[in-house]
């Protein structure tokens, strides 16, 4: 059996104690679970990508590695897909904006039941 | 020392162990606490792995004999970075450098910010622990680092002289670096299909991993290279090794994954193909390990004494078996919704070309590399494949590639007419030829030859104007100067003109490799002492011999002057140099090296008389090789430099259907 030196044993239960701490700790602590990526953000991304694609379409068709019909239909092609997406776009912004016009004159009904409550003098 | 060096590994294995379930655990009940218990373990397991490190550095730098390793692979007058380096001479330090690594990375993608609160995480990280588990319980019960002798010896066995060269401190550690890096795509793949995302997330996500994963291997089979070629003494620094191979092969593969990705990323398609060659080159790197540690082949790599071989197969098989298992289960979700090849003119075309190439040669490889095991299965004599082999089935399968990398950056994406591609391909070729003409005009008359500097000429021309048209249709946009444009045209498309300069790197190398294969001379004489040895326009006089004194070692040298076409270039000294602690001398030899070619002189033998046998190669075109290299690192670092252009990939979709 080899000598064991008390410095030995000392950084030994210091490497322990280190271990010991970084895999409890995180058992005493409040946290959320995994936050998933929002779905909203693809349409945006697929645009992006679309726009990027049509550059790059361009970029080619400069360096005339595309034919000048193979340009105008692969342009035309994305740029309806484009137009596609910003037409979602719209009528997700105008949901949202229903949404939030409808949030506002539920807020103002109550506000008004409230008053007219007090009114009425029923308020508990 | 003992108690702390070994508790490292023991309580290392009992946390890969702890972090791998309570992982496993808290996915499967959804309990972030867990996970989150599981990744503060694989911190602590990165800090067991350091400690493992230092403690190893400590005893090897300070000579403990007491301890097995050291003694093995030290020696007390070894100066300390060879005493050091000895860390990854023998089988444990090295694997323990390999785990190391394995948890330096797994921690640095649990940690990372880009991933945070992604449900990929926790799955990446049991994947990556599972790895940890293997290399722990080898460096717990197989190859342990901390062992004490019976016995203190008085000194320790020395370390393989071949071995203390600058090449070789860094060779293993970049290898290591990229095998270990093969493990994270390989992970997030795995990752991402347990998960059901058929999307190519994990791609994007591991595109920089993959890039310096392969720079690593690159590098670690270049310096591997530049190492035998200046310390083995033979004048060449490749010999299709199974070792070598060994190596060569994930980086084959790894390079086909890192082109079949970006056709994924922009048409959704080769989804299976990609994983599949994830898996393979992961398994690559692991079958590679086998071969370096399970002596089955013979090989100048030190390994091979140990049963360590059996432990990697059996874990690759488990790595293969479930990896293949995944894709198998998922083969459908995979198949779905994938995008076509619209046009046989494409670059998706040609890098799909350049796949199978890449995958093919692997295969030749792999073949040439087991073939004396198959053989020996089969019909009970060892066969050895050497070089002849490798060389004829090699060359005319890189040279393709490099066909096609010449003819790649030419073509579009989606669709490209042949109309378009003949108009691009006209001037290059052309001067294609006349470079090949002028070649058989000035004297060249190997026919491989002929057509690899043919086509390597054809690749620069297709680069260059790639350059060239690239800046000229930005300026036609953005009136920019040359300079400024050449420099944003760039940096908005670093992966692409990395990979051009990449290109470029594999152009310069290749000319190396065809020059020095091709046209080197080489002469072997004996001369008395004032006598003369010619070769090509080289004239060397030798002028002395003499012995000296380094340590323990006895030095032979020779003074050798050296002239060409009458003019003296100088004196160089080859030497013989003998070990006091090992049997075996090395040549020490004497380069001297221009861009066209190397002249490499070995003393081999002398008599008592005063003469000497000298080995006298010209080499031509040897520097093209490292810098070559030197490219390569180049165009992969500027290929991965952050910035805050090339982020999103264009998307190409499929055809319009009018009608369904």
């Amino acid at each position: 059996m080899p000598d064991i030196s008390i410095v030995s044993i000392i950084f030994t239960a210091a490497l322990v104690l280190v271990c010991l701490f970084l895999i409890l700790s995180p058992m005493f602590k409040w946290d959320t679970y995994f936050h998933f990526r929002p779905g909203s953000q693809d349409l945006s991304a697929t645009k992006e990508s679309l726009l990027t694609t049509l550059n790059e379409l361009e970029f080619e068709y400069k360096m005339d590695k595309i034919s000048h019909t193979d340009y105008k239909n692969l342009k035309k092609q994305y740029e309806v897909e484009i137009a596609n997406i910003l037409q979602e776009e719209e009528q997700l912004q105008t949901v949202s904006i229903d949404q939030e016009l409808m949030d506002e004159v539920e807020k103002e009904i109550e506000e008004q039941m409230k008053s007219y409550r007090k009114q009425k003098g029923d308020v508990k | 020392m003992y108690l702390f060096s070994n508790a490292t590994i023991y309580l290392g294995l009992a946390l890969a162990v702890f972090s791998l379930l309570i992982i496993t655990l808290g996915i499967s009940t959804k309990n972030q606490k867990m996970v989150n218990s599981g990744k503060g373990g694989m911190l602590a397991l990165l800090i067991c792995a350091s400690m493992a490190m230092l403690s190893l550095f400590y005893l090897l730098g300070t000579s403990q004999f007491q301890y097995e390793y050291v003694t093995d692979y030290t020696s007390s007058e070894l100066p300390l970075i060879y005493k050091l380096t000895a860390l990854w001479a023998g089988n444990a330090g090295s694997l323990l450098l390999w785990t190391f690594f394995l948890t330096l990375y797994a921690v640095m993608i649990a940690f990372s910010r880009k991933m945070k609160g992604n449900p990929m995480i926790p799955y990446i990280s049991a994947i990556l622990m599972a790895n940890a588990v293997f290399f722990f319980i080898i460096l717990a019960f197989v190859a342990k680092p901390f062992v004490l002798l019976d016995t203190i010896p008085a000194e320790g066995k020395g370390l393989n002289p071949m071995l203390q060269n600058p090449g070789m401190i860094i060779h293993p550690v970049t290898l290591y670096l990229g095998y270990v890096g093969l493990a994270v795509p390989f992970a997030f793949a795995m990752a991402a299909l347990i998960l059901k995302n058929a999307d190519d997330f994990w791609i994007k996500m591991t595109r920089r991993w993959t890039i310096v994963a392969w720079l690593f291997l690159s590098l670690g089979n270049i310096f591997g290279g530049q190492w035998a070629y200046v310390e083995l003494g033979w004048g060449g620094y490749w010999a299709w090794d199974p070792v070598e191979n060994a190596s060569f092969m994930p980086w084959l593969t790894a390079t086909a994954f890192l082109h079949s990705v970006m056709i994924q990323e922009r048409k959704n398609m080769l989804k299976v193909w990609n994983i599949s060659l994830i898996i393979v080159s992961y398994a690559l790197t692991l079958f590679g390990t086998f071969l370096v540690r399970s002596g089955v082949l013979t090989s100048v790599h030190a390994f091979s004494n140990s049963n360590l071989g059996l432990y990697f197969l059996i874990f690759m098989a488990i790595a293969v078996i479930g990896g293949l298992y995944v894709l198998m289960s998922r083969y459908n979700l995979l198949k779905r919704s994938a995008g076509e090849f619209q046009s046989l003119v494409s670059k998706e075309s040609s890098f799909l070309v350049n796949n199978l190439l890449l995958v093919g040669a692997a295969f030749a490889v792999f073949w040439g590399t087991i073939f004396p095991l198959v053989s020996e299965a089969v019909r009970g004599t060892k066969v050895t494949v050497g070089l002849p082999f490798f060389n004829k089935v090699e060359a005319p399968i890189l040279l393709s590639m490099m066909f096609v990398m010449a003819v790649c950056p030419m073509l579009a994406w989606q669709k490209s007419t042949v109309k378009n591609l003949r108009k691009n391909f006209l001037i290059p070729a052309i001067l294609a030829v006349i470079a090949m003409a002028l070649m058989i005009a000035l004297g060249m008359h190997k026919a491989w030859a002929v057509i690899g500097y043919g086509i390597i000429s054809l690749l620069l021309v297709t680069h260059f104007l790639e350059f060239y048209r690239g800046v000229k249709a930005r300026r036609k946009m953005t009136k920019e100067r040359p300079l400024v444009a050449l420099y944003r045209l760039m940096i908005r498309n670093r992966r692409r003109y990395g990979g051009y300069l990449v290109h470029l790197g594999i152009a310069f190398i290749a000319m190396g490799i065809i020059g020095s294969q091709n046209y080197d001379v080489e002469t072997m004489k004996t001369v008395p002492l004032g006598g003369s040895i010619e070769l090509g326009d080289y004239r060397l006089n030798y002028e002395r011999l003499d012995q000296k004194k380094e340590g323990i070692n006895d030095i032979v040298y020779a003074d050798v002057t050296v002239f060409k076409n009458g003019e003296k270039l100088g004196t160089y000294q080859p030497e013989k140099v003998f070990y006091g602690n090992w049997d075996q001398p090395s040549s020490e030899v004497a380069i001297i090296s221009s861009v066209k070619e190397d002249l490499y002189i070995v003393l081999s033998a002398w008599e008592d008389d005063g003469k000497a046998t000298f080995v006298v190669k010209i080499n031509p075109m040897m520097n093209w090789l490292w810098i070559g290299s030197f490219m390569i690192v180049i165009g992969a670092l500027f290929a991965i430099w952050n910035g805050k252009y090339g982020n999103v990939t264009p998307r190409y979709t499929g055809v319009r259907k009018e009608v369904a």
